[in-house]
């Protein structure tokens, strides 16, 4: 159990992570998702004890880490796969570890099997690729037989075989009770794994519920209407009680229904019908919208005070994401 | 390898509080797993005693050319003199042992481990001056098997029954180990590998050029407490002649060099408990 209270990390005169309420709980995968520069790693290094909060606490277990009686016991973290000396050999560096906390040369072995690096374990892991200095770190993080693990990103870089690999391990340990909190900026990696999600944009904890519930309240779909008589379909849909919104372009939008009732009161009236498209809006675009919140919300505050790296909604970079505000208009 | 495995590499022994213990056993490991490590001591080894032994071969080569106040300047500091650079290479290994945790981000992987600070900063203190002292030892008595020769056969007297002898012989290990020390604080103050070399050169090679351009006595006075003197006062046995540079006596050098290290380290230690890592 990570238990934060009121949480705050300020640098300078940025609020890298701004009172900071959330629980993680066992038993299930619980993500922790936000853009780049929203205050994940800022976060993950104050639970493990590396940065100092400016103001509230984060505890393991009731404590705070460093008053853990032996940490690998109880946390394995992942925070950066290329933070191992590159010249040592990845059987020493985990011995390493492992003598820190009194742990028997057997945890080596016995991790070295889980993550399948024997026949590297010798060589010096400055040579190691992405994915193999991934498995080291992962093993790093089990090697105490942990019931709190925490990667921060796990599956950056990684190829398709390693991403599957990292899933099925992280629901794998949920599933045997532990506690599993795991940070992505990407919705669709985090819909995959996560039992629970933790949503946080600009240092503030935008969301903290089931992902069951954040599906729920957040996908969107309504169905795109063409017609060279919108005017005329229009109020035939509003009849039926479908809510119908006539955009600029002359097409219409129409919720709470599916494309083929629309055909057939668009051929009941003898109307023509030029699109009738189904658009769902996605977990990801929902995730979008909650952090786009953010920042709006944050720049309207104060003008001098830039929002953190890659968390602009220009950032975002494709043209059919940064559409994404514009739906939330139309549909409220 | 598969995900569901886990279950098999279950542990079922009892937890143990962390101990000043398992953070030196976890330095050890460390230190003894580079090879950075042994390639400094050796070049350490190799410099200082190479060095050492060209010093004693040319100066018994001009022995007849040298003046009487020379020759009794020779001592047990000049069977050690390749020290001199060798001491720099210490400091090297002191700023290393910090500065590639640093580097490669592996202090928050080791502070995730043993997250006791004050604990895993005098550990890593005590793993580096052991290995120090250890090689210090040898450095100092395989200068003295290859120089001592050359001098003892001019009637210089280095027989290891004098205290003094055996006293200078044995601040080889002491000097090493606390400039070694000073890069280790460098390395925790600094954080970064150049940065930290660089202030220790600068320290050893730069600031004694520098008190050459002071006026008066304070160029002077300042040039006998730079760490390189300093350092070099602790070998010294023949006593003080008229004329030469005026240097610490060997207590005072241990001194000086100790308020050095201290002046370094406290600030260090100071800083790695409380600075996010």
């Amino acid at each position: 159990m990570i238990q934060a209270t009121e949480l705050t990390k300020r640098y300078g005169t940025r609020l890298a992570v701004d009172h900071a309420d959330f629980t993680v709980a066992p038993g299930k995968v619980t993500g922790f998702l936000g853009p780049n520069g929203a205050g994940k790693s800022t976060t993950m290094r104050m639970i493990l004890g590396l940065d100092r909060p400016t103001s509230g606490s984060v505890t393991i277990n009731g404590v705070p880490y460093h008053r853990l009686a032996a940490p690998l016991r109880e946390v394995g973290a992942l925070l950066d796969a290329k933070a191992v000396h590159g010249g040592r050999s990845a059987y020493n560096h985990l011995l390493v570890l492992a003598k820190a906390n009194g742990l028997p040369r057997s945890r080596v072995d016995a991790v070295i099997d889980l993550v399948g690096l024997h026949s590297v374990a010798g060589k010096r892991s400055g040579g190691f690729s992405l994915g193999m200095g991934q498995r080291l770190g992962i093993a790093a993080a089990l090697l105490g037989d942990p019931g709190i693990v925490m990667f921060d990103e796990p599956v950056n870089g990684l190829d398709p075989e390693g991403i599957l690999w990292i899933r099925n391990l992280m629901k794998a340990l949920a599933a045997e009770g532990r506690t599993v909190f795991v940070s992505s900026h990407l919705m669709s990696e985090m819909a995959l794994t996560a039992d629970h999600l933790v949503v946080i944009g600009l240092g503030k904890i935008l969301a903290d519920e089931p992902m069951a519930e954040f599906i729920a309240k957040n996908s969107v779909s309504y169905v795109r209407v063409r017609s060279p008589q919108p005017a005329e379909l229009a109020p035939k849909l509003a009849l039926r009680g479908w809510r119908v919104e006539r955009q600029a372009d002359e097409s219409l939008h129409v919720y709470d229904t599916q494309p083929a009732q629309i055909g057939d009161v668009a051929g009941a009236e003898g109307l023509w019908l030029h699109e009738l498209t189904l658009v769902q809006s996605s977990l990801e675009e929902a995730f979008m919208r909650l952090t786009a919140g953010s920042v709006e919300y944050h720049a309207g505050q104060s003008d001098d005070q830039s929002p953190p790296d890659g968390f602009t909604a220009a950032g975002w970079g494709t043209p059919q994401e940064s559409q994404a505000p514009q739906v939330e208009e139309r549909i409220q | 390898m598969t995900a569901t495995t886990t279950r098999s590499f279950h542990m079922d022994a009892p937890i143990r509080r962390i101990t000043f213990r398992e953070a030196l056993d976890s330095e050890f490991a460390k230190i003894r797993s580079v090879r950075s490590t042994y390639w400094t001591l050796l070049i350490c080894v190799v410099l200082s005693v190479g060095i050492s032994l060209l010093i004693a071969a040319v100066t018994s080569a001009n022995w007849d050319t040298l003046s009487a106040t020379n020759r009794a300047t020779v001592d047990m500091s000049s069977v050690v003199a390749g020290v001199y650079f060798g001491v720099l290479v210490m400091g090297v290994l002191g700023v290393l042992v910090v500065s590639t945790e640093y580097g490669t981000g592996m202090m928050r992987t080791s502070l995730t481990a043993f997250p006791r600070r004050s604990m895993l900063f005098l550990a890593k203190a005590a793993v580096l001056t052991f290995a120090v002292l250890a090689t210090g030892i040898i450095i100092a008595f395989a200068s003295y098997g290859v120089a001592s020769p050359f001098y003892t056969k001019h009637g210089v007297d280095l027989s290891l029954s004098h205290g003094a002898n055996v006293r200078a012989l044995l601040a080889v290990p002491v000097y090493l180990a606390l400039v070694a020390l000073m890069g280790l604080a460098l390395g925790f103050l600094l954080r970064h590998t150049a940065a930290a070399i660089s202030t220790l050169v600068g320290l050893f090679f730069v600031v004694p050029i520098i008190t050459n351009f002071l006026p008066g006595t304070l160029g002077k006075d300042i040039n006998k407490i730079v760490p390189s003197n300093a350092g070099s006062a602790m070998m010294v046995t023949h006593a003080a002649t008229p004329g030469s540079t005026p240097t610490l006596s060997p207590l005072g050098g241990f001194v000086a060099l100790l308020i050095w290290t201290a002046v370094l380290i406290v600030p260090a230690f100071w800083l790695f408990r409380h600075r996010d890592a």
